[in-house]
């Protein structure tokens, strides 16, 4: 592990969107932020910006009109970046996925490498993603 | 100090300085963290996001912004490197104005709305304190004789008993620089997602890496000039001291307060700063400082 | 050859000029007008080249005779065409305070001059008198005007084109324009060399009348007002001048040389003391500062090289260079330290004023009369440092805005607006004009520039004056931190674009108008490199010649004063460095982010296109910020004037007492 992998993995700045969820797992997010569980000691930090962020944390089933934005973040992120698919609307449209404005799960849209299922995910079942997508960091670039 | 001792200790300065920087900037969020009653990131958290970033793949908005980011970086060095020459002190803060210059530049020159907006309150950030930078150089050099950082090292007694009111005035410039609140109009360092990183939003990568070096370079410059108030009084050391303990009170003014506008921030600078220096300056011209 | 020199500085393009009004022919215009540039050019040069300073100069006796029947004839001229306007347009206040000062500076030197020598014109030995700060004046004219007049030949050419386009062209108006372009360079010449009186108020009167008849050039309504405008308060300058005369032949140095009278000094002559100030007001009302800045900014409705040429390197310069020249006589006085106060209000008043412009030209006028200020601010601090501060700031702003107001008239003639607004992202659409542009802001601004420099060495000569530092100190670190915001403000509206791959496209180059702003940006960067032998080169001597000590040791190419030392060629080498890294960087083609962040909402073809409600596609729109309501005219003006008129009575209470 040299040391660049090390400092990707000690240091993942969060981008968080909502693609069309019904905000429980946005407020499952937010309280991970919060310093009860305190994601900052593990360098996690919540930018607004893609153009700081690694991570895009993406709640929420994708639809018609959230496909162009969810692209537009996800291209606007330099790499090497993560998806994370947070709740089971976000892994496969959850109880929406038959709905008629709704495509599916995020990875319809951009290419997801974890997937959270849960209705709302718990936080720590979210810090534990964030973990798992770091060890697909040592992979980057081979 | 002769000539070959001053060129290994700019050398040093610039070697060394950045570790200083970063590591100030992690104790920075440990302590706050702390203060939140929380745990907070390793003290070397900096490091390893600096490392992160350079390992970014490119990613510009226009060449303009490539360009600036050196520049500035560039010319954040020189300031340093002046500043362990021990040149002209005025000189130095004209410099390092240019390369903060360069850092509003770089964010206007893309058309963003954050960015955009970042840059002009950069600039208004920066009409906020300067005068009180520059001014602040005046009476250090009408105590010692001349502009030189030299001069403050030939003086023999500490600058703090007669020029406190500068020093005070220079602490609301630190605060303004360093981006604390109430002071963090244009782009904090921390993530405020009201005005999405201000004045570095459409920077990534290795060029925020570039300006966070640069930050870290101005941090520990800026607290090498308040240590110098402190330079050839009894027990040299504290100078460090009393640079470190004005950083700390930034610390815990920017935990206690929230974001103001910026026309308060540059009446404040203006009234508070400005009066403070200028009174300064005549008691030192009238003899009685 | 001395003779033959100052011969063609002062009368060829005189000559040349009243040619060029009769002459129609474009082709043949230009040739003349050229002709003239490199005459001035050349001539200069070798004058500069000839080494033996200072040079005194005597023409026979007929010339003092045609410069006594002249300035008459210039004052009953002015008159004229203040009453004809009257008849014409109604009355205006500018019309009548026009005949009011041409009556009260004609009539005192007419009787002044009748009852001090009836039968023939009042002599004085030496009639001129060249020292380096001469030649320093000698150069930028001849220099940056010729190159100016050159620009003007294509850019008149585009502008009456354009007016014929808008259907509001009659006749060609360029004859007479070059005419008062041409003779305003002679007028110039002589102005500077001048060291009797009498002929330093012809010349002065002269640059009043090409002032005039350059502002009315469109004319327009707004134009003539304006014209008008500047003729009275450069008038006052006028009637400074006639009774600053009387008063010096009645005091005890009974002289108008100006060289005698400036050695004499206030100080051993008190009676001295009001007519310099007059004189200083003479200089202020040329130099447009508050509360005469109307004219100077009324002044930008005229056609950008006479905005150039007059009202940034050259005419306005003839007010500062008076002040900088008379500074030696009232070294120590009060007079001195309220000057000193006076230059640096100017300046933070005027930087604050350029914040709330968005059209260019006014920025760039507010500007100049801010860098004035700092100069009077300089021949007022009167130390040997001030005024090496105040030489170089003279001859770099010269140099520096000249090149910016050109670089405006180009812009202007391809987006056809002079709105700051409407250069967003011009170095994209012109990236050779847009580049200069942003360069030559640059080096009014930033250091290690002349410009800065002189500010720099401005600053550490303030601190030396006993108790009033404190106040011109603030007054000027102030308006440096508002030049700072206006200034970036503009490069930033001008290299604001959206992201785009690729490089911009060169535009094709027009020789008249990018030859010329490539060399005064140039001179601009290469004399700002070389600030050491142009220091050694013309600087120094011309403090030695007015009794100074030096200012500076140069031992290394550094600027090393007694209390401060600046080292501007290694922070060149350091941003040259740079430069050439970053451009390794930009090599290794990093990958050019398609979008703004713009939330996710960019439209995907557009790169500053947003889908907003509905999504309905939006233009990202973006500008500069102006706060009028704190800083615009309206608001400041109502303190600005009485200000100053307040400033100027002090002054002469001052004096008086």
């Amino acid at each position: 592990m040299g040391i660049l992998t090390t400092a990707r993995r000690k240091s993942p700045w969060l981008l968080h969107f909502d693609c069309g969820s019904c905000n429980g797992c946005d407020i499952e997010i937010l309280a991970a932020l919060t310093p009860l569980y305190d994601v900052e000691r593990f360098g996690i930090v919540n930018m607004g910006n893609p153009k700081h962020a690694d991570i895009l944390l993406v709640t929420g089933p994708a639809n018609h009109r959230n496909q162009r934005v969810l692209r537009n973040l996800y291209e606007q992120m330099p790499d090497p970046k993560l998806v994370i698919a947070v709740g089971t609307c976000g892994c496969t449209g959850g109880v929406f996925h038959n709905c008629p404005n709704i495509l599916g799960g995020v990875d319809k849209i951009i290419p997801v490498d974890i997937y959270v299922p849960g209705c709302a995910v718990r936080p720590e079942a979210i810090i534990d993603a964030i973990v798992l997508a770091l060890g697909k960091l040592k992979d980057y670039g081979k | 100090m002769s000539t070959a001792w001053l060129v290994i200790s700019a050398v040093i300065a610039v070697i060394v300085a950045p570790f200083i920087g970063g590591l100030l900037a992690g104790i920075d969020r440990k302590l706050t963290a702390r203060m939140q009653g929380r745990i907070g990131p390793p003290i070397i958290q900096p490091f390893y996001d600096i490392i992160k970033l350079f390992g970014k793949k490119p990613m510009v908005a226009g060449n303009a912004q490539l360009v600036f980011a050196h520049v500035y970086l560039a010319l954040i060095i020189t300031a340093v490197v002046l500043f362990a020459l021990q040149q002209d002190l005025l000189m130095l803060l004209f410099i390092l104005s240019f390369g903060t210059l360069c850092l509003a530049l770089g964010a206007l020159s893309v058309k963003s709305p954050y960015s955009q907006f970042g840059g002009h309150r950069q600039l208004l950030q920066f009409l906020a304190y300067e005068p009180i930078l520059l001014l602040a150089v005046i009476p250090i050099a009408l105590k010692t004789g001349a502009f030189p950082i030299a001069s403050i090292f030939g003086h023999g007694q500490a600058l703090l008993p007669s020029l406190w009111l500068t020093f005070i005035a220079l602490l609301i410039v630190l605060a303004i620089v360093m981006r604390k609140s109430p002071f963090d109009i244009a782009g904090s360092e921390h993530a405020h997602q009201e005005i999405v990183s201000g004045v570095i939003t459409e920077y990534s990568g290795p060029y925020l890496a570039i300006i966070e070096l640069g930050h870290w370079y101005e941090l520990v410059l800026l607290l090498a000039i308040l240590g110098l108030f402190w330079v050839g009084g009894n027990l040299w050391w504290l100078s460090i001291v009393i640079a470190l303990a004005s950083w700390f009170i930034m610390l815990i003014i920017d935990n206690i307060n929230a974001r103001l506008t910026w026309s308060w921030m540059v009446k404040f600078a203006w009234g508070v700063g400005i009066s403070l220096v200028a009174l300064n300056i005549l008691l030192v011209k009238l003899g009685w400082m | 050859m001395i003779d033959a020199l100052v011969g063609l500085l002062i009368l060829f393009p005189i000559i040349t000029g009243s040619i060029c009004l009769a002459v129609k022919n474009y082709k043949l215009r230009a040739s003349i007008i050229i002709l003239t540039a490199a005459v001035l050019i050349i001539s200069c040069l070798l004058f500069l080249g000839q080494g033996s300073f200072p040079v005194e100069y005597s023409p026979a006796p007929v010339w003092d005779w045609i410069i006594l029947v002249c300035e008459h004839v210039l004052t009953a001229y002015f008159l004229l065409v203040a009453i004809r306007d009257l008849a014409r347009r109604g009355i205006s206040r500018h019309n009548v305070l026009t005949i009011a000062f041409a009556l009260a500076s004609g009539i005192p030197m007419a009787i002044f001059e009748f009852s001090h020598a009836p039968y023939a014109p009042l002599v004085v030995a030496p009639t001129l008198f060249v020292d380096h700060l001469s030649v320093v004046m000698c150069l930028i004219i001849s220099i940056i005007g010729s190159l100016t007049c050159i620009y003007a030949i294509r850019y008149m050419k585009d502008h009456e084109e354009h007016l014929m386009r808008l259907g509001e062209f009659k006749v060609t108006k360029q004859p007479r324009f070059f005419f008062f372009m041409l003779i305003f360079l002679g007028a110039m010449n002589g102005l500077v060399f001048a060291n009797s009186l009498l002929w330093l108020v012809f010349f002065w009167d002269m640059t009043a009348l090409c002032c005039w008849g350059l502002i009315r050039h469109d004319e327009t309504d707004i134009a003539i007002t304006n014209a008008f405008r500047a003729l009275w308060m450069c008038l006052i300058g006028a009637v400074g001048f006639a009774l600053a005369i009387i008063l010096f032949c009645n005091s005890p140095v009974n002289s108008i040389s100006l060289r005698e009278l400036v050695n004499s000094g206030a100080v051993a002559y008190p009676a001295l003391l009001l007519p310099f100030a007059l004189l200083c007001l003479a200089g202020f009302t040329k130099a447009a500062q508050v509360p005469f800045q109307s004219w100077l900014v009324g002044a930008m409705v005229a056609p950008t090289p006479v905005s150039a040429l007059l009202h940034s390197s050259t005419m306005v310069n003839a007010g500062v260079y008076l002040l900088l020249r008379i500074a030696p006589a009232f070294r120590g006085t009060s007079l001195s330290t309220f000057i000193a106060v006076y230059g640096a209000m100017v300046f933070l008043v005027t930087s604050l004023l350029a914040i709330s412009q968005s059209e260019s030209k006014k920025v760039l006028a507010y500007s100049t009369i801010g860098n004035l200020g700092l100069i009077i601010l300089c021949a007022g601090v009167n130390t040997p440092l001030s005024l090496t501060a105040g030489i170089m700031l003279l001859i770099f702003h010269a140099i520096s805005k000249g090149l910016l107001f050109l670089c405006a008239g180009t812009i202007e003639h391809y987006i056809w607006s002079r709105n700051i607004e409407d250069m967003e992202g011009i170095v994209r659409k012109l990236p050779i004009l847009g580049g200069i542009t942003v360069v030559g802001v640059l080096s009014m601004l930033v250091a290690p520039f002349g410009v800065l420099v002189s500010k720099w060495g401005a600053m550490e000569a303030a601190s030396e004056i006993g108790v009033w530092s404190t106040l011109v100190l603030i007054l000027v670190m102030i308006g440096s931190g508002a030049t700072t915001v206006f200034w970036a403000k503009w490069v930033g509206r001008l290299l604001c674009h959206a992201p785009v791959a690729g490089g911009a496209k060169r535009e094709p180059m027009i020789p008249f108008y990018h030859g010329i702003l490539l060399i005064l940006i140039t001179f601009a960067v290469v004399f700002s490199i070389l600030i050491v032998p142009v220091y050694n080169g013309i600087i120094a001597p011309s403090l030695a010649e007015a009794g100074y000590v030096a200012a500076f040791t140069t031992n290394n190419w550094f600027l090393k004063s007694s209390i401060g030392i600046f080292a501007a060629w290694p922070i060149f080498v350091v941003i040259a460095l740079a430069l050439v890294i970053a451009s390794f960087a930009a090599k290794a083609r990093p990958e050019t982010s398609r979008a703004a962040y713009m939330c996710g909402e960019n439209v995907e073809i557009g790169a500053d296109e947003f889908l907003a409600v509905g999504d309905e596609r939006t233009q990202l729109k973006t500008g500069g910020f102006y706060v009028e309501n704190i800083l615009g005219e309206k608001k400041l003006n109502r303190f600005i004037e009485p200000i100053g008129i307040a400033f100027l009575i002090v002054l002469f209470v001052l004096v008086t007492l």
